[in-house]
């Protein structure tokens, strides 16, 4: 059987651009988290010790409001794809409400670590939590400018147009979650 | 002027780009000795050694590649006229914040350049005083970067935006590429506080991934300039071609 005849819409979702930047910013997360072993590895006691500092509720929530939204933004998608555009624009701005929670609930957990007194100076370990989930944040409020760009476009949106626009924001959205499901047991959990 | 000179002027400021980066590497980061840099942690005698140790070729590789830094005008100056092609009309604003990033590029790194030029011009003073040019060196790199990030992100955005061309300037996958080396800058920001580990200025996020990046970019947008300057031209002939051809129909 002629396997692209079985398979006819085996396609990238979005620009294939986006892939290219996801890519690239993908592998340069890849190499911090290298580094972070590297030195975890060297001083293994500091890590563990500084590691049993983070709270650990924090990073579930985070964990579950991040794939919650990554959800809603495939059932947005699938909803314009199903001919069914209206319903699209309220899982977008759900999406958005959930960025926006984890943005609120990341700003509690850094206040709650100044206040204790610890900062990215502290020592290697909280350098590299500061800086990775710091720049992880910046995905996130990127994500959320983009989420709400998609919110405006969608409820404009003509049933049957192109998706590549919503895929690629989408696409964009799953990165930032997928990071932040390999940062958070990397830094709360790994012993 | 012409447009065999117009066209050959075109052709040169294109060709600085690439020019640029060989001159960069070669002056700048071998005869320079930012290859590996020095360590932001090094103790100030450490600093005033490497200058007194290498001072011929570091003073021959920074003067040398601050006249070669300003390639990147000529490149920049082609750049614009060619995204002005894509903006039309009286507002190319993205034309114009390339301009002025890529301007501003070049005095940003001459800045650092400078500071280094002035380290190795006595060697002889107060280590201390050594160690501080080298440090407002490269953190004039890398905390002014925003002008070339700028640059970087108007050269993509118009570049992805322009519907009308058959072939556009360059790909989807060049433009997010550009973009993405754009961003790579702004952990850089953090050699400003940390001085050991990936994030201080000899590290890998302050060092090894930005400043290749940039220098990518540079030749990757340089290939597709090329080939899009020869498609242009040719094209610009064929349509030439077509018109005189049917002229001389028409008159035979």
């Amino acid at each position: 059987m002629n396997l692209a005849a079985a398979r006819p819409e085996l396609r990238l979702p979005g620009v294939g651009g986006i892939w290219v930047f996801v890519f690239a910013d993908m592998t340069m997360f890849a190499l911090m988290f290298v580094c972070f072993m590297l030195d975890r590895h060297a001083s293994p006691a500091l890590f563990e010790e500084s590691r049993q500092a983070l709270n650990r509720d924090f990073g579930g929530v985070n964990t579950l409001i991040l794939l919650t939204s990554s959800m809603l933004v495939v059932l947005a998608i699938e909803a314009m794809k199903r001919g069914r555009p209206r319903l699209a624009p309220g899982f977008f701005a759900l999406a958005l409400a959930c960025g926006c929670a984890f943005m609120v609930s990341k700003a509690f957990e850094y206040t709650g670590k100044f206040q204790a007194g610890i900062t990215m100076l502290t020592n290697d370990f909280f350098m590299y939590y500061f800086i990775l989930t710091g720049i992880h944040l910046v995905h996130v409020i990127a994500g959320n400018v983009v989420l709400a760009v998609l919110w405006r476009k969608s409820r404009s949106a003509p049933a049957g147009g192109s998706l590549s626009l919503y895929e690629s924001g989408a696409t964009y959205w799953h990165m930032v979650d997928l990071l932040w499901v390999c940062l958070f047991p990397l830094l709360y959990l790994v012993r | 002027m012409d447009e065999k000179t117009q066209i050959l002027y075109q052709k040169i400021s294109i060709y600085c780009g690439p020019i640029f980066v060989t001159t960069f590497v070669i002056f700048w980061a071998w005869l320079g000795h930012n290859l590996p840099p020095p360590h932001p942690d090094w103790p100030a005698q450490a600093f005033a050694d490497r200058y007194v140790n290498h001072l011929a070729a570091i003073r021959v590789g920074f003067l040398v590649a601050l006249i070669t830094i300003c390639l990147y005008l000529p490149w920049t100056g082609y750049v614009t006229a060619r995204m002005k092609l894509i903006e039309r009309g009286q507002f190319p604003v993205l034309s114009y914040l390339q301009l002025l990033g890529g301007g501003l590029t070049v005095m940003v790194v001459s800045i650092s350049m400078w500071c280094w030029v002035v380290a190795a011009q006595r060697p002889e003073r107060l280590p201390e005083i050594t160690q501080m040019l080298t440090d407002a060196g490269w953190l004039m790199n890398d905390t002014v970067y925003m002008c070339t990030t700028l640059q970087m992100v108007a050269m993509a955005l118009c570049v992805m935006a322009d519907k009308k061309s058959k072939t556009p300037l360059m790909p989807g996958w060049a433009c997010y590429l550009t973009i993405f080396c754009g961003c790579t800058f702004f952990p850089a920001s953090l050699t400003a506080v940390l001085r050991n580990g990936p994030f201080a200025y000899d590290g890998l996020v302050g060092f090894w991934i930005p400043y290749p990046a940039w220098l990518v970019w540079e030749f990757v947008a340089s290939y597709f300039l090329i080939v899009d300057l020869h498609r242009r031209v040719r094209e610009e002939r064929d349509v030439v071609e077509q018109v005189t051809a049917a002229v001389a129909q028409a008159a035979g």
